[in-house]
C-alpha cells in the first residue's frame, strides 16, 4: 500500500516562510529617486534582430547574381522550397523573441525544439528534395577536396548572416535574466543559418544534394551551435563585468 | 495534494500586474505593495532553496534589487510573478556559486571558526500549536534532506503552485526533466515524512501521538 499524499495545509505552511525582512537599506537606496521606465516591447526587439540578419543576405542580393539555372527550375519547387526555408526562418525566430500572452520571457524550450527542427527540416530537404537542371546546374565534385571549399564557401555565407543577429540579441536579450541562454542562442543562430539558405536558394549556383543539404542546411546547424555558445558566454561575461564595476 | 493553482493565486497575479504597471510608472508606493505581495512567496522559496533563513533574507533583497534595475524589461500587462522566481533563482544561483569561489576564514591552527549553537530549548507555545510547528519544522528538514534539483522541482510545482512548463522555464530546463524530478522528488518527501516521529497532518485537537510520546 502506497503512503498518503501529503497534506496540502502542511505544504502551504512550507510556502510562506513566515513574515518577509523590511526592505534593507540598499534596496531604498536604490529606489531613492526612483523615475518611470519606459518597458519593453519584444517585437521591437524582433524587428532590430530580423533588420540585423538582413543587411548581408540583402546586401548580397543586391551585389551578386542571381543562380544561372534559376529559370530552368520548376517554379513550384522552387516556391515550396522557398517556403519551407521561409518557415524554418521566421517559426524559431517568434518562438525565440516573443513571450506568450501574459508572460514576461520568451518559452526557451518552445523556441530550442521549433530550432532544431527547423535544422532537421532544412537539412532533410535538401538532402531529399534537391533538383538540378542537367547541364546548368554546377554540380560540386564528389571528392572530399573538391566538396569542403564548397561548404565552407556557403557556410561562411550563412555566418555572416548570424553573427550580426546574434550580436544584436546579445545586447537586447543579456539584461533578461533568463536561467538557460543556450535555449534563447540556439534558435537565433538557427534562423540566421535559416536566412542565409533562404538567399542562397536564389545565389548559389552550386546543385547536388549533398552541397545543398550539408552546406546550406549545414549553415542552420552551424548557427544554432553558435548561439547556443555564444549567448551564456557573453551573459557571463557581462556579468563578470558588473562585478568587476561594483567591486565585488 | 500538492497546492494547485487557485483563484487566489490567478488574483494575486492579476494584482502583482497592475502594481507592477504603476511600480514603472514610477510609483513608490507600488513597490512597497509589490514587495508586501511577493516577498513571503519569494522567501518561501529561496528559503527552501538555500535552508538558512538569514542567507534567503540577503538573496530576497538582491532579487528586489535586481527588479528594481531590470524592471524596463517588464512587458506591460504581463504577469510578473513567474519572472521575479526566476530572477530569485538566478540570483540564488549566481550568490552560491560566488560564496563557492570565496575564502573561507580560518582559525590559525587550520579550523573553522566555532559558531555557538542556537538555544531552541523550551517553548511558551501551547501544544497543539507546538505540533504545527514541529510539522513544519520535520517538512522543512525532509524537504533539506531532498536533492537540490528534485527539491528546487517540488518547491516550484507542489509547495508553490507553479505549473510544469512555468517551473521549466524558471529553473531552465525541460518539461519532462520537471515532471520526473516533481515526481521523484514528491514521493521522496512523502516516504520522509511518513516515517517521520511527527504526523504528516497534524490533526486539530487530536494530542494522541504526543500522549503516546510522553
Amino acid at each position: 500500500m502506497s503512503s498518503p499524499p501529503i497534506d496540502s495545509e502542511l505544504l502551504r505552511a512550507l510556502r510562506d516562510a513566515g513574515p518577509p525582512p523590511p526592505i534593507s537599506t540598499d534596496l531604498r537606496s536604490s529606489l531613492d529617486g526612483m523615475k518611470p521606465v519606459r518597458t519593453r516591447v519584444p517585437l521591437r526587439t524582433l524587428l532590430l534582430v530580423l533588420a540585423a540578419g538582413c543587411v548581408y543576405p540583402v546586401t548580397a542580393l543586391a551585389i551578386y547574381p542571381l543562380r544561372r539555372d534559376l529559370s530552368a527550375l520548376p517554379p513550384a519547387w522552387l516556391i515550396g522550397v522557398a517556403l519551407v526555408w521561409l518557415a524554418g526562418f521566421c517559426i524559431p525566430l517568434v518562438l525565440a523573441l516573443l513571450p506568450r500572452r501574459h508572460q514576461v520571457l520568451p518559452d526557451g524550450r518552445r523556441a530550442l525544439r521549433a530550432a532544431v527542427l527547423a535544422a532537421l527540416t532544412l537539412v532533410l530537404t535538401g538532402l531529399l528534395f534537391t533538383v538540378d537542371v542537367p547541364g546548368v546546374t554546377i554540380l560540386p565534385k564528389s571528392r572530399w577536396a573538391g566538396f569542403w571549399p564548397l561548404w565552407w564557401h556557403c557556410v561562411s555565407f550563412s555566418l555572416k548572416a548570424t553573427v550580426p543577429m546574434l550580436l544584436v540579441a546579445s545586447i537586447a536579450l543579456r539584461r533578461m535574466t533568463v536561467v538557460n541562454l543556450s535555449f534563447l542562442g540556439a534558435p537565433i543562430g538557427a534562423v540566421g543559418g535559416a536566412l542565409a539558405g533562404l538567399t542562397l536558394h536564389g545565389l548559389c549556383p552550386y546543385g547536388g544534394a549533398a552541397h545543398v543539404g550539408l552546406a546550406h542546411g549545414g549553415g542552420v546547424v552551424v548557427g544554432a551551435v553558435l548561439g547556443a555558445l555564444w549567448l551564456p558566454l557573453l551573459a557571463r561575461a557581462d556579468g563578470r563585468l558588473r562585478r568587476a564595476r561594483r567591486g565585488d | 495534494m500538492p497546492v494547485g493553482r487557485t483563484t487566489e493565486d490567478e488574483a494575486c497575479c492579476a494584482r502583482a500586474a497592475a502594481l507592477m504597471a504603476r511600480y514603472c510608472e514610477g510609483e513608490r508606493r507600488a513597490f512597497d505593495d509589490l514587495y508586501a505581495l511577493l516577498a513571503p512567496r519569494i522567501l518561501g522559496y529561496l528559503t527552501g532553496l538555500v535552508k538558512e533563513r538569514a542567507t534567503a533574507e540577503d538573496l530576497l533583497q538582491l532579487t528586489f534589487i535586481k527588479l528594481h534595475q531590470h524592471r524596463d524589461v517588464y512587458i506591460r500587462g504581463a504577469n510578473p510573478v513567474p519572472w521575479l522566481y526566476t530572477i530569485a533563482h538566478r540570483t540564488c544561483l549566481d550568490e552560491l556559486r560566488r560564496r563557492k569561489r570565496s575564502r573561507v576564514r580560518m582559525s590559525l591552527d587550520g579550523n573553522l571558526p566555532h559558531e555557538p549553537s542556537a538555544d531552541i530549548s523550551g517553548s511558551a507555545e501551547p501544544p497543539q500549536e507546538r505540533a504545527h510547528e514541529q510539522a513544519i519544522a520535520a517538512g522543512m528538514a525532509a524537504l533539506a534532506d531532498l536533492p537540490e534539483m528534485q527539491r528546487q522541482a517540488v518547491l516550484l510545482t507542489k509547495i508553490h503552485g507553479h505549473s510544469t512548463a512555468q517551473a521549466a522555464s524558471i529553473l531552465g530546463t525541460t518539461v519532462g526533466a520537471i515532471k520526473l524530478r516533481a515526481h521523484r522528488g514528491y514521493v521522496a518527501l512523502r516516504n520522509k515524512l511518513t516515517a517521520d516521529p511527527y504526523p504528516v497532518t497534524p490533526p486539530a485537537g487530536d494530542l494522541s501521538h504526543e500522549q503516546a510520546a510522553l
